[in-house]
C-alpha cells in the first residue's frame, strides 16, 4: 500500500507542473495592462514604463515564465502590486476565514446528511423518506447564490434576526461571529447535505440488505449497532469519495458565497485580484488553490485505501 | 461590489483632495434631491410618505471624548501621500496630515494653513510662502515630535513633484527654503492652479526621518501634523487615529477617529442602523433610500464636484461629424436616463462639461445644450447620411451605474435612430487604455475634481492632453486653447472665470459629449454626531479652523 | 465487392438496425413508466417549448426600455411578472431569457462532451504513456475550481453566448474524459473486444463502432447531468458579471440585476432564480430518471 501512495504522489507532480503552467498562461492572457491599473487614471506614461520594469512586464514572456517557475519552487508567490504585500502573506490573512466557513458547513453538512441517509434507507418508501429525497433533489438542483439572496431578503432585510454581510469581529463577543456565519454556512452547506443525504441512503440501502449484516441481525445483535457500527462502515467508502469531491468543490461554492455574503476570504479576493489584473496575486491564489486540491485528492485516496483495503487504486475509482 | 468599488475609485482618485463650492446652496440642493428622490420613489409604486425624523437632545456644548467611526467604500493602500495612487487613501492622510494651504469649508477660497501667507510674483512663477511656527509633527519612531520647519516644507513638496506617480505637483519645478520661516516655489511657466493642486492630500508636509526612516513601509506609519495620529492600519479591515492633544488649529473634540472598510452600500447602511459606525460615506442605490426611511438616521446631501458623460470621437467615425453628435444628443431623453440611472436620487441631471459647483460655470451655456427631440434626430442623421443608422462601439469601465447608462443609450439610439450601440465593458487599466486611445465611438465615465475649471477644461479640452484620457477623443480648437492658456497666466480669480466661461461655451457649442448627470455628495448619519460638514468633493474633515466634529456621548 | 455480400452486409445491418430500434423502444418504455424521468421530461420540454415559442407567447420586446415604468410589481400594468430597473417586461426578458440559458448549458455540454468523449477514448484505449499524458492534463484542469476557471477564460474571452459555452465546455471536459476512459477500461477488457482485436478490426474502426456504443448509456447520464450543472454555471457567471453582455437576457443576468434592487423589488431576483431552480431540477431528475432505466446498478 505504501507502494501506491508513493505512486500517487509522484503521479501528483506532472499535475502540479501543469497547475503551474496553465495559471500562467491563463494569467498572461487577461487583457489588461496591470501597471496601468495599479497607478490610477491620472498615471503618467513613465511612471507606468517603470512599474511595469519593476513588475518584470517589459521582459519577454518566457524569460517571464522561467523566473515564475524558479520562484515558485523557491516558495516565493511574488508580490501583489495592489496591496503591495507579498501574495503569501495575503493569502495567509485570508484563508481561515475561508476555511471557518467551508469547514463548518462540511462538517454540518457531513452530519445532517448523514442523519438523513440512514434514516431514509430504513424507512424506505415512508413519507418521510420521500420528503427527505424530494428537499436533496432541490438541494443539490440549488444555484446557491440565489440561495444566498433569498435568505438576506428573508432573515436579514424582513426578519432583520441575522446580520446580512461581512464577518463578524470576535472581539465584539462570540454571538457576533457566529451570526455573521449562520448564512454563508446555511448557503455553503446545502449542496453537500443533500449530496451526503442521497449516497449514504443508497449506500445503506445495498449494505442493509447484503447478507453479513443480515447474518448479524440473525445472531441477534443489537439493532442499533449493527446499523451505526457495521452496516454504516461497510456503506462508508462512497461517501469518503463524496466527501473528497465536496471538499474540492467547497472552493467553488466559497467564491460564490463569499461574494454575495462580502465574507472577507480566498473567493472575494481572488474576483478582485482579476479585477485588478494584480498577476501576482492571481498566479499565487489559483496555484495555491490548485495545490490544496491536489493534496486533498492525495489525502482522499489514502483514507479510501484505509478503510477499504480490499479495492486497490486502480480500480477503486470511478468517475470524479 | 468589485464594480462599484471601481466606479467610486475614479470617481475618487479624480477628485484627489480638497476643495470647492457652495456651502451655501449646500441646504437648498438637499431639498431638491429629497424631492427627486420620492418623486422616484412615485414612479417605481412605492409610496410617498416622507418620514418623520426622531430628534435626540443635542447639549449646547460640545461633548469631548468617544471613537467616531466612518465607512469607506473602498480600503486605502499606500498612505504616503507622494505614493498614494488609490481612492480613499485621501480621506485618511488629510486627517493626519497638513498642507501648506487649504480650501476653506465651501471651497470658495484657498486659505492659508501650514504657510501662514505667501506672495505671488507679476509672472505668476514664483510663490514665496511664510511657514507657520510652532507647529509640531506626531511623534513617531524616527524623531520626537519635534517642530516642523521650512525644510519639511520644502522637503515634501519637492518630494511629491518628483515621486508621485499621479504628477500631483508637476507644474512645480522647485522648492528652496529661503529664510528661516521661507519657502519659494519655482513653477516652470504660469499655472494659476498651484495654489489647488497644493491642497490635494498627495501634497501634505511630512518628516524626512520618518519617511527615509520606514522606507517603503512609510504608509503604514504615516505622521503629519494633523488633527490625528495614526495608531494602526489594517488593510481592508480599518484604520484608526488617535486625537494629537497639541493640534495647532485646536484639540480635537473626538478621542479616536476609525476609518473602517465597508465595501458594501447595504452593508454600511446596515452598520449604521446598528451603531456599529457613525458615519456612512459614498453610499448608492437602495441603500440612500433605506437611510433615507430610517427615521433614526440622517441622510445628508450636496450636488458634488462631478460630471458623469459619453464622450464622442471627435475626428474619426461617425461622430466627427457634428450633425451626428446633435443627432445623437437628441434621441436621448437625458432627464429621463438620469432619474433612470440613479432611482434613489443620488444624482441631478447635468448640461454642461463643467459641474454648476466650479466658478467658471455659466447657466447661460444650458440653452446650447439640444433637447430631447427624437423626431428632429431622425432628420439630422439622415441628412448627415445615415438615413439606417450605424454601428459603434461604447466603451465603459465595469461599474454598475455605467452600465446602466450604457444599456439605456443602447436602447434610445437603437428605438429612435436605428443606430446599433455595442457596449464594450471592461475593468478600468483596459477601459482607460480604449478610451485614451482615439479609437473608441464613444465612451462613458465621469469627472470629479477642484472647483477651479482648469481641472476640468483644460483636462477635458486642451488639445495638449489628446492621447490622455481626459481628451482621448481629439477634441481640438484653437480659440478654445488659447483661452485655456491665457486662463493660466492670469491671476486674479474673476478674470479667469470670464475667460473659463467663454471656453465652456465654444466647447459646449461644438456638442462633444452628453453631460448627463452631477452625482451627490452623500453621507448617512447617526444623529449624534454633531458639526460634521459635508463638502462638495466628498472630503471629510474632522478638525479644521471651521469645525469640530464631536458626538453627543 | 459482390453483390451477394452487399446483400449480406445490407441484411446485417438491417438487423442491427432493428435491434438498435428494439433497444431505443425498450428504454423509452421503460422510461415512461419511471415517474422521475417523466417529470423531469416534461418540465425540460416546457422550458424547451417556452424558450422556442418565446415571440409567440409574449409579443412584448424584452429590451424595450420604460424609464418612467421600472420596478412594476408583478401583475402591474398587465406586465405578468412585473418590471425591472428598466421598465423592461420581466416576463418577455424571462422567455427569452430561457433561450440564453438553455442553448448556452446544452452548447457547453456538447462541446465538453466531444471533446471530452475523444479524450478519454483515448487515453484509454491507448493506455500506456498516451494516457498517462492525456490524465495528467486533465488532473492539471481538474485541479482548478471549475468556476474559477470559468472566470478566467471569461476574462480573456470577453462577454457573448459563444465565449460562455466555450468557457463553460472547456471547464467541462476532464470530467467527462476521466468518465469516459473509466468506461473504456472496463469495456476495451470484454470479451468482443478481445475478439475483435483478435481478427484485426482497426483501431478507429474499434473505437467508434464498438466500444463508443457500449459506453454511451453512462455518458447520455452524464450529460444529461451535466446541462444541469452547465445552467448553474451560465448564472454563476453572469452573477459574477462575466456572461452574456447587455441587453441580451439570461437568468443569470436578470438574477444578478436582481441583486441590486432586492427590497425596492425582490421579484425580479425572486422569479430568475426560481426558473434556474425549476430547470435545474427537470434535468437532474431526467439524469436520475435515465440512469436508473439504463443501467441500474449504475450509482454515482
Amino acid at each position: 500500500m505504501l507502494k501506491t501512495i508513493l505512486k500517487r504522489i509522484l503521479q501528483s507532480i506532472p499535475t502540479l507542473l501543469i497547475v503551474v503552467t496553465v495559471t500562467f498562461v491563463l494569467t498572461r492572457m487577461i487583457p489588461g495592462n496591470p501597471a496601468r491599473s495599479v497607478l490610477g487614471p491620472q498615471a503618467s506614461p513613465d511612471a507606468i514604463a517603470e512599474l511595469e520594469e519593476e513588475m518584470g512586464l517589459n521582459k519577454s514572456k518566457a524569460e517571464q515564465y522561467v523566473d515564475y517557475m524558479f520562484n515558485v519552487l523557491k516558495g516565493d508567490f511574488g508580490k501583489s502590486y495592489v496591496y503591495n504585500k507579498p501574495v503569501t502573506t495575503l493569502i495567509a490573512e485570508r484563508i481561515p476565514n475561508t476555511l471557518v466557513i467551508t469547514l463548518t458547513s462540511l462538517v454540518i453538512a457531513l452530519i445532517i446528511g448523514l442523519a438523513i441517509g440512514v434514516f431514509s434507507a430504513l424507512h424506505q418508501y415512508s413519507i418521510l423518506d420521500y420528503v427527505f429525497m424530494i428537499l436533496a433533489l432541490v438541494g443539490v438542483s440549488m444555484p446557491i447564490f440565489w440561495l444566498g439572496m433569498m435568505l438576506v431578503m428573508t432573515f436579514s432585510v424582513n426578519l432583520g434576526w441575522l446580520p446580512a454581510l461581512g464577518m463578524g469581529d470576535l472581539s465584539n463577543g462570540l454571538g457576533d461571529f457566529i451570526s455573521h456565519m449562520i448564512l454563508p454556512c446555511f448557503c455553503l452547506a446545502t449542496i453537500p447535505t443533500a449530496t451526503f443525504a442521497r449516497i449514504t441512503r443508497s449506500s445503506m440501502l445495498e449494505v442493509i440488505n447484503n447478507d453479513s449484516i443480515k447474518s448479524l441481525r440473525a445472531r441477534g445483535i443489537k439493532e442499533s449497532v449493527v446499523i451505526w457500527k457495521h452496516a454504516l462502515k461497510n456503506a462508508l467508502p462512497p461517501i469518503v469519495t463524496v466527501l473528497g469531491l465536496q471538499l474540492a468543490q467547497a472552493f467553488t461554492g466559497a467564491i460564490l458565497t463569499e461574494s454575495i455574503f462580502s465574507w472577507p476570504g480566498m473567493g472575494t479576493m481572488i474576483v478582485s485580484a482579476i479585477d485588478n489584473r494584480d498577476y501576482q496575486l492571481i498566479q499565487g491564489t489559483v496555484l495555491f488553490i490548485a495545490v490544496v486540491f491536489v493534496v486533498v485528492n492525495l489525502l482522499v485516496d489514502v483514507v479510501y485505501m484505509l478503510i477499504n483495503p480490499r479495492v486497490s487504486y486502480e480500480s477503486g475509482k470511478g468517475g470524479k | 461590489m468589485k464594480r462599484k468599488s471601481l466606479a467610486l475609485a475614479l470617481a475618487a482618485v479624480l477628485c484627489v483632495s480638497s476643495l470647492t463650492a457652495c456651502g451655501s446652496s449646500g441646504n437648498d440642493s438637499k431639498k431638491d434631491t429629497a424631492d427627486k428622490g420620492t418623486e422616484a420613489g412615485t414612479e417605481s409604486g412605492g409610496e410617498t410618505k416622507q418620514v418623520e425624523k426622531e430628534k435626540i437632545e443635542v447639549p449646547d456644548e460640545p461633548t469631548k471624548g468617544g471613537t467616531l467611526t466612518v465607512s469607506l467604500s473602498s480600503s486605502p493602500r499606500n498612505l504616503d501621500p507622494a505614493m498614494y495612487t488609490g481612492s480613499y487613501e485621501g480621506q485618511v492622510i488629510n486627517n493626519v496630515c497638513d498642507r501648506v494651504v487649504e480650501y476653506n469649508k465651501d471651497l470658495s477660497e484657498i486659505v492659508p494653513s501650514l504657510a501662514e501667507s505667501w506672495t505671488v510674483s507679476d509672472d505668476g512663477l514664483t510663490y514665496v510662502f511664510k511657514i507657520r511656527q510652532g507647529v509640531k509633527f506626531q511623534k513617531g519612531k524616527y524623531q520626537d515630535g519635534r517642530e516642523m520647519t521650512a525644510d519639511d516644507v520644502a522637503y515634501s513638496l519637492n518630494r511629491s513633484a518628483k515621486e508621485s506617480s499621479l504628477n500631483r505637483l508637476d507644474m512645480l519645478e522647485n522648492a528652496e527654503v529661503t529664510g528661516d520661516w521661507e519657502v519659494t516655489c519655482t513653477l516652470a511657466e504660469p499655472n494659476a492652479a498651484f495654489l489647488t493642486a497644493l491642497t490635494d492630500a498627495g501634497n501634505s508636509v511630512v518628516p524626512k526621518e520618518e519617511v527615509e526612516g520606514w522606507g517603503d513601509e512609510f504608509g503604514a506609519h504615516l505622521v503629519g501634523t494633523g488633527p490625528f495620529a495614526m495608531e494602526s492600519f489594517e488593510l481592508d479591515q480599518q484604520s484608526v487615529l488617535v486625537k494629537n492633544p497639541d493640534y495647532w488649529v485646536a484639540e480635537p473634540n473626538l478621542d479616536k477617529l476609525v476609518f473602517k472598510v465597508i465595501t458594501d452600500s447595504n452593508q454600511a447602511a446596515n452598520a449604521l442602523k446598528t451603531g456599529e459606525i457613525d458615519i456612512a460615506s459614498s453610499i448608492t442605490g437602495e441603500a440612500v433610500q433605506s437611510v433615507r426611511d430610517d427615521s433614526k438616521l440622517q441622510l445628508m446631501e450636496m450636488p458634488g464636484l462631478h460630471v458623469a458623460y459619453i464622450y464622442f470621437n471627435q475626428v474619426n467615425g461617425p461622430t466627427a461629424d457634428i450633425k451626428v453628435r446633435e443627432a445623437l444628443i437628441k434621441a436621448i431623453n437625458v432627464e429621463e436616463m438620469t432619474a433612470s440611472i440613479y432611482q434613489y436620487g443620488e444624482a441631478v441631471p447635468a448640461k454642461l462639461s463643467l459641474p454648476p459647483g466650479s466658478w467658471g460655470y455659466d447657466a447661460s451655456c444650458e440653452e446650447l445644450v439640444p433637447d430631447y427631440d427624437p423626431e428632429g434626430a431622425k432628420k439630422l442623421l439622415t441628412e448627415a447620411g445615415y438615413p439606417d443608422g450605424f454601428e459603434c462601439d461604447l466603451y465603459i469601465s465595469n461599474t454598475a451605474l455605467r452600465e446602466k447608462m450604457a444599456t439605456l443609450v443602447q436602447a434610445y439610439l437603437k428605438t429612435n435612430l436605428n443606430v446599433t450601440v455595442n457596449i464594450n465593458k471592461s475593468e478600468w487599466g483596459t477601459f482607460s487604455e480604449s478610451a485614451s486611445s482615439g479609437n473608441a465611438d464613444m465612451y462613458g465615465m465621469s469627472w470629479t475634481w477642484y472647483p477651479d475649471p482648469y481641472f476640468f477644461l483644460n483636462k477635458l479640452f486642451s488639445s495638449k492632453e489628446i492621447g490622455a484620457l481626459g481628451n482621448g477623443q481629439g477634441f481640438s480648437n484653437a480659440e478654445v486653447d488659447q483661452l485655456l492658456d491665457d486662463a493660466l497666466k492670469a491671476t486674479d480669480q474673476n478674470e479667469r472665470a470670464e475667460m473659463y466661461k467663454k471656453a465652456l461655451r465654444i466647447v459646449t457649442e461644438q456638442l462633444p459629449g452628453i453631460f448627463y448627470s452631477n452625482e451627490n455628495v452623500i453621507h448617512g448619519l447617526n444623529p449624534a454626531v454633531q458639526d460634521f460638514v459635508q463638502k462638495a468633493d466628498n472630503q471629510m474633515f474632522f478638525v479644521t479652523p471651521w469645525t469640530n466634529v464631536w458626538k453627543v456621548q | 465487392m459482390s453483390a451477394q455480400n452487399t446483400e449480406a452486409l445490407g441484411a446485417k445491418a438491417h438487423e442491427e438496425m432493428l435491434k438498435k430500434e428494439r433497444r431505443a423502444n425498450n428504454v423509452w418504455n421503460k422510461l415512461k413508466r419511471n415517474k422521475t424521468a417523466m417529470i423531469g421530461l416534461v418540465i425540460v420540454l416546457f422550458m424547451v417549448i417556452i424558450a422556442i415559442f418565446a415571440p409567440v407567447i409574449t409579443s412584448v420586446d424584452p429590451d424595450e426600455i420604460h424609464p418612467l415604468d421600472t420596478f412594476l410589481t408583478p401583475g402591474q400594468n398587465g406586465h405578468i411578472f412585473g418590471t425591472d430597473e428598466f421598465g423592461r417586461d420581466l416576463f418577455a426578458r424571462i422567455l427569452y431569457g430561457s433561450r440564453v440559458s438553455i442553448i448556452v448549458a446544452v452548447g457547453g455540454t456538447i462541446v465538453a462532451g466531444i471533446i471530452g468523449i475523444l479524450l478519454g477514448l483515448i487515453a484509454g484505449y491507448m493506455g500506456g504513456f498516451v494516457d498517462a499524458v492525456i490524465m495528467r492534463i486533465m488532473d492539471g484542469l481538474l485541479a482548478f475550481p471549475f468556476v474559477l476557471l470559468s472566470i478566467i477564460l471569461m476574462t480573456v474571452l470577453g462577454p457573448g453566448v459563444v465565449n460562455v459555452i466555450i468557457a463553460i465546455g472547456v471547464g467541462n471536459v476532464p470530467s467527462f474524459a476521466r468518465v469516459v476512459r473509466g468506461e473504456v477500461h472496463i469495456v476495451k477488457n470484454e470479451e468482443y473486444c478481445n475478439a475483435g482485436r483478435v481478427i484485426g478490426v482497426s483501431n478507429i474502426r474499434m473505437l467508434f463502432s464498438h466500444i463508443l456504443p457500449n459506453i454511451l448509456s453512462p455518458v447520455i447520464v452524464y450529460a444529461t447531468l451535466g446541462v444541469a450543472g452547465a445552467i448553474i454555471s451560465e448564472a454563476a457567471l453572469s452573477f459574477l458579471g462575466l456572461g452574456i453582455s447587455t441587453p441580451t437576457s439570461s437568468w443569470g443576468s436578470i438574477l444578478r440585476q436582481g441583486k441590486d434592487c432586492l427590497n425596492t423589488a425582490p421579484h425580479v431576483a425572486m422569479i430568475s432564480g426560481l426558473f434556474i431552480l425549476v430547470t435545474v431540477l427537470g434535468f437532474n431528475l431526467l439524469g436520475d430518471g435515465i440512469r436508473d432505466v439504463l443501467d441500474p446498478k449504475m450509482k454515482k
